[in-house]
């Protein structure tokens, strides 16, 4: 669209008809208010504007219109007369586009205004690209500049001088002007960096930082490169300087969230292994000791699931606070160091935190820390109007004894957690080599024990006992499997140390004492023979046990004649020299049952006891059985034992008997009650009831002992029942 | 338009024939082909007829100049005799009539500053001219 003004209605008729004729649209103004107004609404492409006019002339109403939003680029196209050079020198002072001069040729005016028209497009585009340009820095917050090398001028765009707070309208601003807002501490690297890579014509590439007026510190990328010339000579350089404070941010709050946990500030895993690990570096060249302590708070999940998460979560900032107070100036997410000798907390996730003391002079200096942290935390929180107690178990492991690396320590702490956790929280413990690498598995075990009663795992196998020399089934030894739902049959060298370390032993043996009992019975009711049955009963605190009225209890229960029952003991309870354990198995003796020392020759005990413990059998232990066909030295301790018991009227059978050879040389010196695999592995009650159906002891009940077959004992090719039935067991043990 | 409504005429009117009409320079009053091209950006047949709308305000406001210029040279206006004489140049330049545009182009010149001297004069050229334009238009069928 075109605005024609001028007074002269005749010419804005025809000037009217000229550019319609053309295709352009037309607006009229009679004088320069009125051609402002219509500028200001319709924003015409082009403008004809008449020089002499009443009131407002033409140059005052160019050099308004010119002043006007969108008026700085518009065409303003001034009539002038034609030889009026004065005025054509005016028009081009008020800033008009171009000039026409009166008498105005109608026929090419159209043409004329076409190739304007043309013109304007090409500008505009320019116009277009530059504001995208320029709005397209701005976004990117990213500034251009560039510096004429020969003529030495400098130029930078809007957005360069918004970045940099330079005045873009100075006047000949110099190139040094990009030094101006660079960070007092990186000016002198910046400058020297830029000003030589000027000098050398080279291209540059910087990050660094800038303070604005108002103090703000921003962090700027800057960096350039060289213009060359058709000759390949370097005629300007060129650069850009982008803000990139915010991806800086972002990157400090991706490390953040890498390496410190978001809840409490305090380093995570990830970064406290790091830190263990430079601090270690620094120990082993320092030769210093360094501590570990694992922490785990007692109950939290109870409190947690009761309170719900957001009182958690307030908790656990708290106890970080607490335990930031006592390490004291530890690293974290507000001041991270990594010098090899700073203390740090991490929370390793859930309840449980870690801290790295690094420089220690003495484990009990480690001690009081602990000891410290313990009181800290089991003083009451004040947590979103609830008061509550809390108290921490804290394992601690030092570096070197406790191991030396990393792993090593931390699990030894953890480890030494659990055990303080055990002992009964609130409480420290140093980790000591008897806390083995099994206390997991312990643990895992442990708590499946105690369900496992409940839920009935437990069964028993039994090993048959012969009297080789007539081939008769003399009695059998119960001993214990756990049957668990997904290891499977777990064997008692497993889960009986834990048990007795877990209290769990006791219930474990009455419940074998009883099940063996009933058994016996019900297989001696079964007609199936006058079956002795021996049950091993654990010798920790076996005075303690109330041994003697279980077994009475049982005996009565299952209504099994108490001389069927043999109870098997290890050597270690002599040992225990209280009189309790005297007065224990005299007990037993008085309800009837037989005792038996197991394992017998492999304790340290004496000999004197067995003149003064009630004990009826000793059963050689299966390592003189297995070196009895070595040589003449273990045979003839083997040879003592044996002789040693029928001295003492005791009765003696051998364990582990796997080879005719083993059998026929313990013949020979007097011993014929045997167990072992070659006559038979533990077996199932089922499996136990056929053998003892095919070779049991039944005719005793019944009267005197008739002929009957031989239990297969001789060869290998008659074990019974085909070893590796029963799966999980392995070889060789039947104990 | 009547020509009972125009200035009465100094002279009497020549006799009106098809040839152009030349004044005793020589001139035509006006230059046909001006009006030509006006006419021929007419945008056809539908269109208002721009030349005759053009003539008619020509017709409207020429005496109107005439009597503003007489008046200026009486009291001495040289602002006045400035602004209408540039304004009367540009509109008979419009028409084709050279010569009458001419004669108001040194009328404006002349006083720029003061009213001129032969101001007079060129007054009574540009009323005779005028006469001249009026008749070459009648002929042009815009009456």
């Amino acid at each position: 669209m075109i605005e024609v003004v001028d007074d002269d209605p005749a010419l804005r008729l025809v000037m009217r008809n000229t550019l319609e004729q053309a295709g352009f649209a037309v607006e009229e103004a009679e004088n320069g208010r009125t051609a402002l107004a219509i500028f200001e609404r319709r924003n015409p492409e082009m403008v004809l504007l008449d020089v002499v006019m009443p009131d407002m002339d033409g140059f005052d109403t160019c050099e308004a219109l010119r002043r006007l939003p969108g008026g700085e680029h518009s065409t303003i196209l001034m009539v002038t007369g034609l030889d009026d050079v004065e005025s054509i020198h005016r028009a081009f002072a008020a800033g008009a586009t171009d000039f026409i001069t009166k008498p105005i040729n109608w026929t090419i005016m159209g043409y004329r205004l076409w190739f304007m028209h043309r013109a304007n497009r090409a500008i505009n585009n320019l116009l277009k690209s530059e504001s995208a340009l320029a709005r397209a820095q701005r976004i990117a917050r990213l500034g251009s500049w560039e510096l004429d090398l020969l003529k030495n001028e400098f130029h930078c765009s809007t957005e360069l001088c918004r970045l940099l707070d330079l005045d873009r309208h100075a006047p000949g601003l110099p190139f040094e002007a990009l030094f101006n807002p660079i960070h007092p501490e990186d000016r002198e690297h910046v400058q020297r960096t830029i000003l030589e890579a000027l000098a050398g014509r080279n291209p540059y590439s910087l990050t660094y930082r800038i303070i604005w007026p108002d103090g703000e510190e921003r962090v700027v990328h800057s960096q350039s490169e060289i213009i060359f010339d058709e000759a390949r000579r370097p005629s300007a350089m060129a650069g850009t300087i982008q803000d990139i404070t915010e991806v800086k941010h972002a990157e400090e709050q991706i490390r953040l969230f890498a390496f410190y946990d978001s809840l409490t500030g305090l380093a995570n895993r990830l970064l406290f292994k790091e830190r263990i690990t430079h601090t270690l570096a620094h120990a082993r060249r320092h030769n210093r000791l360094i501590a570990l302590l694992s922490l785990d708070l007692d109950r939290f999940k109870r409190i947690n699931d009761t309170l719900g998460h957001h009182v958690g979560d307030q908790m656990l900032r708290v106890i970080a606070e607490r335990l930031k107070d006592c390490v004291g100036a530890p690293d974290s997410s507000e001041s991270p160091r990594d010098d090899g000798k700073t203390d740090c907390i991490s929370r390793a996730g859930g309840d449980e935190f870690s801290i790295l003391l690094a420089e220690i002079v003495h484990p009990r200096n480690a001690a009081k820390m602990a000891r410290r942290i313990v009181d800290l935390i089991s003083r009451p929180l004040d947590v979103g109007g609830y008061e509550v107690s809390m108290t921490a178990s804290i394992g601690i492991s030092i570096f070197p004894f406790d191991g030396e690396d990393v792993e090593t320590l931390l699990k030894n702490a953890e480890i030494a957690m659990y055990y303080a956790k055990e002992k009964g929280k609130n409480h420290y413990l140093f980790y000591k080599d008897t806390m083995n690498a099994n206390a997991f598995e312990r643990l895992a075990i442990e708590n499946d024990l105690r369900k496992a009663l409940e839920h009935e795992e437990f069964l028993l196998h039994y090993q048959p006992q012969l009297d080789t020399s007539n081939g008769q089934v003399v009695g059998c030894e119960a001993l214990i499997r756990w049957q668990h739902p997904e290891l499977g049959l777990v064997p008692p060298l497993k889960f009986i140390p834990v048990a007795e370390e877990a209290g769990l032993i006791v219930a474990i043996s009455d419940w074998v004492l009883r099940t063996a009992c009933a058994q016996a019975k019900a297989w001696q009711e079964a007609g199936l023979g006058a079956i002795r049955i021996a049950v091993n009963l654990s010798g920790e605190k076996f005075s303690l046990q109330e041994v003697t009225g279980t077994v009475a209890r049982t005996l009565s229960d299952s209504r099994l004649e108490p001389r069927y029952l043999e109870v098997e003991l290890t050597e270690s309870i002599l040992l225990q020299k209280d009189g309790e354990t005297l007065s224990t198995l005299q007990g037993l003796k008085e309800l009837g049952v037989r005792i038996a020392i197991d394992d017998f020759g492999t304790g340290y005990s004496s000999l004197s006891y067995l003149k003064s413990f009630p004990i009826d059998t000793l059963k050689i232990d299966r390592s003189f059985v297995r070196d009895i066909t070595v040589g003449p030295k273990e045979t003839a301790i083997t040879k003592a034992i044996i002789t040693l018991s029928h001295n003492l009227e005791l009765n003696i059978i051998a364990e582990g008997v796997e080879t005719e050879e083993q059998k026929s040389l313990l013949l020979e010196l007097g011993c014929q009650q045997m167990q072992g695999y070659l006559f038979s592995q533990p077996l199932p009650a089922e499996a136990m009831r056929e053998y003892l159906t095919t070779f049991g002891p039944r005719q005793h009940l019944n009267g005197p002992p008739k002929h009957r077959p031989q239990p297969p004992s001789l060869g290998t090719e008659m074990q019974f029942p085909a070893a590796g039935t029963f799966a999980g067991m392995p070889d060789g043990l039947s104990d | 338009m009547t020509l009972a409504t125009l200035a009465p005429m100094t002279e009497a009117p020549s006799s009106v024939d098809m040839e152009p009409v030349r004044s005793a320079t020589g001139l035509n009053p006006i230059d046909r082909r001006v009006l030509e091209d006006i006419r021929n950006l007419q945008q056809g047949g539908t269109a208002p007829d721009v030349v005759g709308k053009v003539i008619g305000l020509f017709l409207e406001s020429s005496p109107i100049n005439l009597q503003i210029l007489r008046d200026a040279i009486a009291t001495g206006d040289a602002a006045a005799l400035h602004k209408t004489s540039h304004s009367w140049k540009s509109s008979s330049g419009m028409l084709g009539a050279g010569r009458l545009s001419a004669l108001c182009a040194a009328m404006e010149v002349g006083s720029r500053t003061h009213v001129p001297e032969d101001a007079e004069k060129i007054l009574g050229a540009i009323e005779a001219e005028y006469e001249r334009v009026y008749i070459a238009l009648a002929k042009e069928g815009a009456l």
